[in-house]
């Protein structure tokens, strides 16, 4: 899979239709993260996942600059989240609310693998405990390799201002004890 | 062991470091002290580590990935069904409309010919008229002036 973005998204102007699925196979688990991570109802997340990439169809020969559609899916789902929030009168920005609502998984399996489970969940619940602009920052730096720049567009911050959250919630992770006062169950 | 303010500086960055953030000088001089320095490396692997956990923390579970997925999929589908239908439907409308545009099209050439024939023209102008082989009749209430030769 070395087609990059923008020859997939020429491919699909030049009348190749049917390859956006590749565009979405690609990039639908980290945009998922994200909506999920924004919104607590999985309905809702799939609604805004859905939207966002028929949205994505129709408008792509608007995007200037195929070399970043990751960052322009983005920019479509988080308006949708903020455009959904709004309309049910949620406070803004509260991405990631969704990380420690995932439903608990009784699986078979090795202790190992088990152990590692845990790590992930204790993890989630640590993230979901930083504020909601660090969050954010974190997810589209790690989930979504964007770099700062594109972070700053997404958000419309600085290039500055990602930086400074992104370690600012990295250096709150490592020191973060997962106390129960972090926990939100 | 490296010197304590070598160590404090790498470890002071190692974030921006793992970010890829600090200039090239400052990347290759700090590479250098983790390639011989045991505890900054220690604790450069812890981090690259915690990291990893915070990726896979924030990553969504594949099971919801899946459904999520089929349902954009088939979503999408749809809409290539669509698009293709209206194009489809396009061109029966285009087949339909062809058939009254063509019959207006042929009654306006007929409409502009019969301006260049002695039938679009006021015929009370005419001082001569000549209609071999044609019937006339007139309108109710209307008069032709002059004389006719009769058909031969």
């Amino acid at each position: 899979m070395d087609t990059t973005d923008s020859e997939l998204v020429a491919r699909v102007l030049g009348g190749e239709s049917e390859r956006f699925h590749d565009l979405v196979n690609r990039h639908t688990g980290p945009l998922w993260s994200t909506i999920r991570g924004s919104v607590s109802n999985v309905e809702d997340a799939r609604e805004i996942l859905q939207e966002t990439w028929m949205r994505a169809f129709e408008r792509l020969d608007r995007l200037r600059e195929p070399g970043r559609l990751r960052s322009w899916l983005l920019s479509i789902s988080l308006n949708l989240v903020r455009q959904r929030h709004r309309r049910r009168g949620v406070v803004e920005a509260e991405p990631n609310e969704g990380l420690d609502r995932f439903p608990d998984e009784a699986r078979e399996g090795a202790a190992e693998r088990a152990e590692q489970k845990d790590e992930v969940e204790s993890m989630r619940r640590r993230i979901a405990g930083l504020p909601p602009r660090q969050r954010q920052v974190l997810d589209l730096r790690l989930n979504h390799e964007l770099s700062h720049a594109e972070i700053a567009s997404v958000l419309g911050i600085s290039a500055e201002s990602s930086r400074a959250n992104y370690y600012q919630a990295v250096r709150k992770l490592r020191s973060a004890d997962d106390s129960p006062t972090t926990e939100k169950r | 062991m490296m010197n304590r303010t070598g160590c404090e500086r790498v470890v002071g960055r190692l974030d921006r470091f793992l970010d890829g953030d600090l200039t090239a000088t400052e990347q290759a001089r700090d590479a250098g002290h983790l390639e011989v320095c045991a505890t900054c490396a220690r604790e450069l692997e812890a981090r690259q580590k915690e990291l990893a956990r915070v990726r896979a923390a924030l990553s969504g579970r594949p099971e919801e990935i899946e459904i999520a997925l089929s349902l954009v999929h088939a979503a999408l589908e749809e809409r290539l069904e669509e698009r293709a239908v209206p194009r489809y439907r396009l061109r029966i409308v285009a087949r339909r409309a062809l058939v009254p545009l063509l019959t207006a099209a042929a009654a306006l050439l007929v409409l502009s010919l019969m301006r260049w024939t002695p039938f679009g023209t006021d015929i009370t102008t005419i001082t001569s008229l000549e209609l071999p082989s044609w019937n006339v009749s007139l309108p109710t209430g209307t008069s032709l002036l002059g004389e006719l030769e009769e058909a031969k």
